[in-house]
């Protein structure tokens, strides 16, 4: 929205030279000097990518090469400049949490600020997981903040929004099996018991599946596993969610991140929705 | 000899009288929407799943009976019918659960077998009508590849050209693209926006539906259809300065084809900011608005119709460049603005040629009416089709290029992100648009011949029950669509208008947990009402 006059006019004069059709039309239907028009003024914005950048680029210039190639979601490079550093004596897990960890995390706090895309935060993770498959080969595995599995209702097969919602859990340093689409209640419940999983994310996008995510949360229930099941997906609302037990509900990937920091912080299904509703 | 041809589409039935020596049409009926509770086909699948594929059938049979009494025919032997797979299995009478959950490992669970849908005729009494009426059902065999997309495929042109595209512009999206001998389909589920359905102040065409929004010197003119259901003068506004002049035709709502005009408009007027329109949505109306989420909506719908163009054209190994014509089909391809349709992309961006062809499948129920013999080379056709089907479900392209789809029109991301991240991935992207695009309306109704006469009827089937409760009637007044009503403690759901599963307001209502819905049973009214 334009709030001075003098912006106004200056960026009058910059469309006048630079696209005069344009400004023809607006000076004709006489709107151009209108508030409601939004001229973009960009120059604040872009300054805060570059600080977003520098806050987590690393000081060493090869780890600061792991991060950017994270961050530009190149895997092929990003494997390479890993497998270099690892050659070179690098320790792997130092490697992945100082130069491939602050490549999503620059993502990450670029997209809260809407500077960054859902697609950009896959495809950073895609060369992000590519380094780490590396690093975990030479030393079994490395820490995290959780072990999580995530599956889309049986009968189902939308599985975008799951592979973003597995993404993000992933770049915020959870370790998440993925069960696929179309899963079968059973096939849950055995890689909660068999895996030590501590909470499941389900996700389902048609009404007729739905019923898929209340099973699953009262099977696990049933079972005395202690395992929650967070669920989302544009067929799923919170009254959905409410009437079964073991169930918390999340709208956006980064209520799953909030929902999973609560449940592995050891918080049961009950206190997270006290906590998070 | 006088034949009957269906559609029986999502959201109503087209009826036709034939005349089989002189091969001309008679007159035409249609039904104001489907007689089956909800929106879409999940919707209907979800009803007749709950409620028994028998109840379906049977409210469906009404409507179609309707309408045969309305065509008033005079020794006639057949009936033919097209539609997509949903509608012509419910139809039938036949197993439509497999239609429901394409999740195989659902199936396999619950023995779930799908039924042979080949091109078959019938014996009337097999679906409930007259047993000396022959029934040809054309094949039907996964939501993609129905009877409705040879329709559309056979009937557009389509086949006969070459390096073009064909999409059926309805909730499902079938399209195909054909380079040489080879044909590849695909089904992208675009969601009921271009419909005109989950949007706000949506609507299905009908008199008072905004249908267009037309640039003038003062800013855009609203068209609204009128009873004939041509487009008219409305109201007058000026996007960037957000003001409104009311005149002429009062809109009730807006239509598919008016969603895809405002998004159009808004862009070119740079009030559509995406994922915002700037001064919290654009007044078209009294009370009407085009909101910010309506606009993510379409968007999603738009996105998908595009990543399924993009899929079919990357999996044919095809340049945008060298495509030829696209054929739109279904309503909504015929009425919408074709070059606003490609402008936001709906259209692909490099197709030279735009041609509306209107409503497919009641001509190919009539070519089956007149030329029966023609079943044998559908079933070969729909063979040949299936082995070079793609699963969108399974595409990791298709999933891909939507994901990018989602940020633009849900995120803001711009679109040069998008042709970027595309081609970080391998994935061709449009080159800049076609210029001097030509657009044939080759059909300028989607009826291609009424005949003598064109009449609209309600389909008229209600579902009833009864039970002792206190009559405090909060059930009829939480009904949205005034689809509930109440006498002599005997309660009528008008199936067609009520919204299904999606709803049930009136069960939510009642205080004293009376109401039940699937208690419900078909109401048989006397004949001729
Ligand atoms: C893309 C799409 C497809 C693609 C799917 C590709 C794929 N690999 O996923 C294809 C074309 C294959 C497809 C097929 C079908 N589709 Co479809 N499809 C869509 C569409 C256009 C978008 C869905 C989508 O991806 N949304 C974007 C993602 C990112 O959103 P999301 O999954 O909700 O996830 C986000 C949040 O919900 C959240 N989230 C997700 N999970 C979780 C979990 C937790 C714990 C938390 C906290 C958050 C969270 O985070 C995500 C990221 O922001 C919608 C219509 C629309 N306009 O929305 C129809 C739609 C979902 N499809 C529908 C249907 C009916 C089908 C078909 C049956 C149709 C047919 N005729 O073939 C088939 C069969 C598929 C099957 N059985 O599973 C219907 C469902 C209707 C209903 N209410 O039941 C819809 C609504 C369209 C319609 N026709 O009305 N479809
Ligand atoms: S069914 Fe319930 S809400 Fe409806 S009239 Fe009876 S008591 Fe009232
Ligand atoms: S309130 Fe009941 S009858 Fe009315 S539309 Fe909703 S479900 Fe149908």
């Amino acid at each position: 929205m334009v709030r001075h006059l003098d912006i106004l006019a200056e960026e009058m004069l910059k469309i006048r030279s630079r696209d005069p059709a344009r400004y023809k039309r607006l000076i004709q239907e006489g709107m151009l000097a209108e508030l409601g028009f939004d001229v973009g003024i960009k120059t604040k914005a872009q300054a805060s990518v570059e600080e977003v950048k520098a806050k987590f680029r690393p000081k060493d210039p090869t780890y600061a090469a792991i991060s950017d190639s994270v961050i530009a979601g190149k895997r092929a490079r990003t494997k390479e400049l890993v497998a270099a550093s690892l050659q070179q004596g690098k320790d792997p897990v130092d490697l992945v949490t100082n130069a491939l960890m602050p490549g999503i995390q620059t993502q990450c706090e670029l997209y809260d600020l809407g500077k960054a895309f859902v697609p950009e935060i896959l495809m950073s993770n895609d060369a992000m997981q590519g380094g780490i498959e590396l690093c975990q080969a030479q030393l079994g595995d490395i820490p995290k903040k959780g072990k999580l599995a995530t599956f889309v209702a049986e009968g189902d097969l939308h599985d975008i929004g799951k592979n973003i919602v597995a993404a993000i859990l992933r770049a915020n340093g959870f370790d998440v099996i993925d069960l696929g689409r179309d899963v079968p209640t059973a096939k849950v419940i055995e890689t909660a018991k068999a895996q030590g999983i501590q909470m499941v994310s389900g996700s389902t996008l048609m009404s007729t599946t739905k019923a898929g995510l209340k099973s699953t949360a009262e099977t696990l229930e049933e079972e005395g596993l202690k395992v929650p099941l967070a669920c989302g997906g544009a067929a799923v609302s919170r009254a959905f969610v409410d009437t079964f037990v073991n169930s918390i509900y999340g709208k956006s990937p980064l209520d799953a991140v909030k929902i999973a920091t609560e449940v592995c912080g050891g918080k049961d299904w009950k206190e997270v929705r006290k906590e998070l509703y | 000899m006088q034949a009957i041809s269906l559609d029986i589409g999502t959201s109503g039935i087209r009826g036709q009288l034939l005349d089989v020596e002189r091969r001309r049409v008679l007159r035409t009926v249609i039904t104001s929407h489907n007689p089956l509770p909800g929106a879409n086909v999940m919707d209907h699948l979800d009803f007749a799943i709950e409620r028994g594929p028998d109840l379906a059938h049977e409210v469906l049979l009404g409507a179609v009976r309707q309408v045969i009494r309305s065509l008033a025919p005079d020794r006639w032997g057949r009936l033919t019918v097209c539609g997509n797979p949903v509608q012509l299995s419910l139809f039938e009478g036949i197993e439509v659960r497999d239609l429901a959950y394409a999740g195989r490992n659902y199936l396999d669970s619950r023995g779930i077998v799908p039924p042979d849908r080949s091109g078959h005729v019938l014996q009337g009494d097999a679906v409930g009508l007259d047993p000396n009426v022959e029934v040809i059902v054309p094949p039907a065999i996964r939501h993609e590849i129905g009877a409705d997309a040879l329709a559309m495929m056979i009937k557009s042109g389509f086949l006969d050209d070459d390096l073009c595209m064909v999409t059926d512009y309805g909730t499902n999206a079938e399209m195909a693209i054909k380079v040489g001998d080879r044909v590849l389909t695909g089904s992208a589920a675009a969601g009921p926006a271009i419909e005109g359905q989950h949007i706000s102040a949506g609507m299905l065409a009908s008199p008072g539906a905004i249908s267009d929004l037309m640039a003038i010197p003062e800013g855009w003119q609203v068209m609204v259809l009128n009873e004939e259901l041509k487009p008219c003068a409305g109201a007058k506004l000026s996007l960037r300065g957000n003001t409104l002049k009311l005149l002429g035709r009062r809109a009730q709502g807006i239509t598919g084809t008016g969603v895809i005009a405002v998004v159009f408009a808004g862009l070119e007027a740079e009030r559509i900011a995406l994922p915002r329109i700037s001064g919290g949505g654009i007044s078209l109306d009294r009370n009407i608005r085009f909101t910010t989420a309506d606009l993510l909506e379409a968007g999603k719908a738009i996105g998908a119709i595009r990543a399924g163009h993009m899929t079919l054209l990357e999996e044919a190994g095809v340049d945008h460049g060298d495509l030829g014509t696209m054929y739109m089909a279904g309503a909504s391809g015929t009425y919408v603005d074709a070059r606003k349709a490609q402008a936001v992309g709906m259209v692909p961006a490099s197709a030279k040629k735009l041609v509306q062809i209107g409503n497919t499948s009641l001509e190919l129920a009539k070519d089956l009416a007149l030329d029966p013999e023609m079943l044998d080379r559908l079933n070969s056709m729909t063979k040949e089709l299936l082995a070079h089907h793609i699963m969108f479900a399974s595409s990791p392209t298709f999933s891909n290029i939507y994901v990018q789809e989602l940020a633009y029109w849900t995120e803001g991301m711009p679109w040069e992100a998008y042709e970027r991240n595309l081609s970080e991935l391998g994935i061709r992207t449009a080159t800049p648009r076609a210029r001097d695009v030509t657009v044939e309306r080759r059909k300028l109704t989607d009826i291609w011949d009424v005949g003598e006469s064109l009449t609209m009827i309600d389909p008229g089937v209600f579902l009833s029950g009864t039970w002792s409760c206190d009559l405090c009637m909060r059930c009829v007044r939480a009904c949205p669509e005034g689809a509930l009503r109440c006498s002599e403690a005997k309660f009528l759901v008008d199936a067609g208008r009520c919204l299904g599963t999606a709803c049930r307001r009136c069960e939510g209502a009642c205080p004293q947990k009376m109401f039940s819905y699937s208690g419900l049973s078909l109401e048989n009214y006397p004949e001729g009402r």
